[in-house]
């Protein structure tokens, strides 16, 4: 498939992409300005690596852009060129984002059966009950596991009581 | 012979009964998890190490040891009946092995990777036991300044040879050095690109990373693709007991594999990509059937099965000798090594042989237990791969999470871990590597030490890097591995066709 034949969709995230690598370079640059120094490591102290990490990013980024205009960088995402199902993603990511806010407040149980049911649902699974019953037999066997066998305590939350 | 007699040394501390328990407890988990879709031994051993927090430096090693090998058996069961590879490693075994399976030879498929991982796994091993001793004499003469050239070439070599894209491979490198250097700085205590963050000056960890981009990034991406279809299993067939025919046709191929896998995994661009590619197409060129290749040749399975192996072994030696890590797998077992206040290298065989070469003897044992639980149980493991992918994939999270939340207790590093996870969608959409990011993060803090080192000691010189004969070798190196691919594809795009 001939790059030019369309700009795709593809080929406007794959240089948004690489200016935001670039970006992160600048970044990371300025981060490294910021960092003081002693004197006596001014010559080869904790700033040389950021230094160069910083510009190395921006170098790259800048080719990865250009990679991408003259139409060198011809991702595989376009042969697949299906749009992505954002509704799962989202799904994912606000079962992730609920666990790690519920964790400490309501345990490890409740918090991972929440996530695990938020996965299960973005994976198109539709038996909600089913889910629940096995998230918190799985989540339990596990916190069991490592409390009383490895001596990893998670947090007990909400039900600090039943243990 | 004091090899022998410190791998004798090592087989005392293995065979006490509750380092063999460690090391059947590490075969199994690593075999479970490794066979699970998707799931490839750095994952397996990253979201495993939060089990071993609580336990000695030598029976974690032993148990991680297990982990390590058995998530390469497992990971062939995969490839081999479900055609998706956990790893860029057994893509090779996913096709040959999955032709053979889909034509009802599944079972000689499975025994061929099985028996072939254990040949290539135990002269690997030998290899490995005679092999890191000596390059332990030669590291002793390096400075930090070797040690500095070292580092370069392997950052070189894992993202610049092994990648389809030079400049992706060293996006994904130095995004992964930027990572690592977040936190206080070692030698001055100065805080760098910790935005005040209590939570990163004390950096961010490998297991985040790791479970991050292979976990979370993996199910992103698997959820984004969930509605357009799902892989199809083959259901077992055939006999796991191989024809006289496939004998012959297989133990050559596991010998070649080997003696292509050790020798790349050992050197310090190590890697497990090239042997099986090497493997699969010397094979090819030597098979008296090169016509069954591509519709499910034997030997197509056996020789890169046990040239994966062997480098897996291979990969050990510039792990335990050097201190430096080759792929994403020997990274995160560095971190482990880390977390227990050890630093892998000379010094290692030194002050903690037992350790060691508990460690390397616990690999022959861990070897045959692999034999006779992929072999006579693999059906076993077959069930783990029905699992419906709704569950599996929950199941996978949940335990993501675990495992970053059990190493630490610190709920910002859940929150980095979804970051981190979309970071490794976007990674797996737009094909960057991932192991570079690894590599970097791990290695790019002890290269820097090693920097800082070598110009404290020239009085900031910096052509030390360049008179030392050693240094200066592997510099040139690392120049040639990051150009010659650039200008080979440059002399083939020009050529008159």
């Amino acid at each position: 498939m001939p790059a030019s034949a369309q700009p795709s969709e593809g080929k406007r995230s794959r240089l948004l992409l690489a200016l935001g690598i670039a970006g992160l370079g600048v970044f990371v640059g300025i981060e490294a300005a910021s960092i003081s120094v002693a004197p006596s490591y001014a010559r080869i102290g904790p700033t040389f690596f950021p230094w160069i990490i910083g510009g190395g990013l921006f170098v790259i980024g800048l080719v990865l852009a250009w990679l991408t205009v003259s139409g060198t960088w011809v991702g595989e995402a376009d042969a697949k060129a299906e749009p992505l199902d954002a509704q799962a993603l989202a799904l994912v990511a606000v079962g992730l984002a609920l666990q790690a806010a519920l964790m400490i407040p309501a345990g490890f149980i409740i918090a991972s059966t929440v996530l695990f049911c938020f996965a299960t649902r973005a994976f198109g699974s539709r038996t909600i009950v089913r889910d629940i019953v096995l998230a918190l037999v799985l989540t339990a066997i596990t916190y069991g596991v490592f409390t009383f066998g490895l001596g990893l305590q998670l947090p007990a939350g909400l039900l600090a009581k039943a243990f | 012979m004091e090899t022998i007699d410190a791998l004798l040394g090592g087989f005392a501390v293995a065979l006490t009964w509750q380092n063999l328990l460690w090391a059947l407890i590490g075969v199994t988990l690593g075999t479970a998890v490794g066979v699970l879709p998707g799931i490839g031994p750095a994952l397996t051993v990253a979201l495993l190490l939060p089990v071993t927090a609580k336990l000695a430096s030598t029976s974690a090693f032993i148990m991680f040891a297990g982990i390590y090998y058995g998530a390469m058996y497992g990971g062939s069961t995969t490839s081999i009946l479900l055609n998706t590879p956990g790893e860029s490693a057994s893509i090779i075994t996913a096709v040959e092995g999955h032709l053979m399976a889909r034509k009802g030879r599944g079972g000689s498929a499975l025994a061929t990777a099985a028996i072939g991982s254990f040949v290539a796994g135990t002269l690997a091993t030998i290899a490995l036991t005679f092999f890191a001793p000596l390059v332990v004499d030669l590291a002793l003469q390096f400075g930090p300044a070797e040690y500095f050239a070292l580092s370069v070439l392997a950052f070189i070599t894992v993202t610049a040879v092994l990648g389809s894209s030079i400049a992706r491979g060293l996006a994904s490198l130095f995004l992964g050095l930027a990572l690592g250097m977040v936190g206080i700085d070692m030698q001055t205590g100065q805080s760098r690109l910790a935005f005040g963050v209590p939570s990163l000056l004390d950096g961010i960890e490998v297991v985040v990373v790791a479970v991050g981009l292979f976990a979370v990034g993996e199910t992103l991406y698997a959820a984004s693709r969930y509605k357009y279809g799902a892989d199809q299993i083959i259901p077992l067939k055939g006999s796991l007991w191989m024809t006289a025919e496939e004998w012959a046709r297989s133990w050559k191929a596991w010998l070649r594999g080997t003696f292509i896998g050790f020798p790349i995994g050992a050197m310090p661009a190590g890697g497990a990509e090239i042997p099986t590619f090497l493997s699969y197409y010397v094979e090819k060129r030597l098979s008296k059937h090169p016509e069954e290749f591509g519709k499910g040749a034997i030997e197509g399975v056996a020789g890169p099965e046990a040239a994966n192996n062997a480098s897996a072994a291979g990969v050990l030696v510039p792990l335990l000798s050097l201190g430096l890590p080759t792929s994403a797998t020997a990274a995160i077992l560095l971190a482990a090594f880390q977390q227990y206040g050890l630093q892998p290298g000379p010094l290692l065989f030194q002050n903690e042989p037992q350790l060691v070469w508990g460690l390397i003897a616990s690999l022959y044992i861990g070897n045959v237990m692999l034999l006779v639980l992929n072999l006579p149980l693999v059906g076993v493991w077959v069930r783990l791969l029905t699992i419906p992918r709704p569950l599996l994939y929950a199941g996978i999270l949940v335990f993501a999470t675990l495992g970053t939340y059990g190493y630490r207790q610190s709920e910002f590093d859940l929150a980095l871990l979804i970051g981190i996870g979309f970071l490794g969608f976007l990674m797996r959409r737009f094909d960057f590597p991932v192991a570079p990011v690894i590599i970097g993060l791990v290695l790019g803090p002890l290269s820097e030490q090693q920097f800082r080192r070598a110009l404290a000691i020239s009085q900031g010189d910096m052509t030390v890097f360049l008179t030392h004969p050693i240094s200066a070798l592997l510099l040139a190196v690392s120049v040639v591995a990051l150009v010659a691919p650039a200008v080979w594809r440059w002399r083939k795009r020009f050529r008159p066709a």
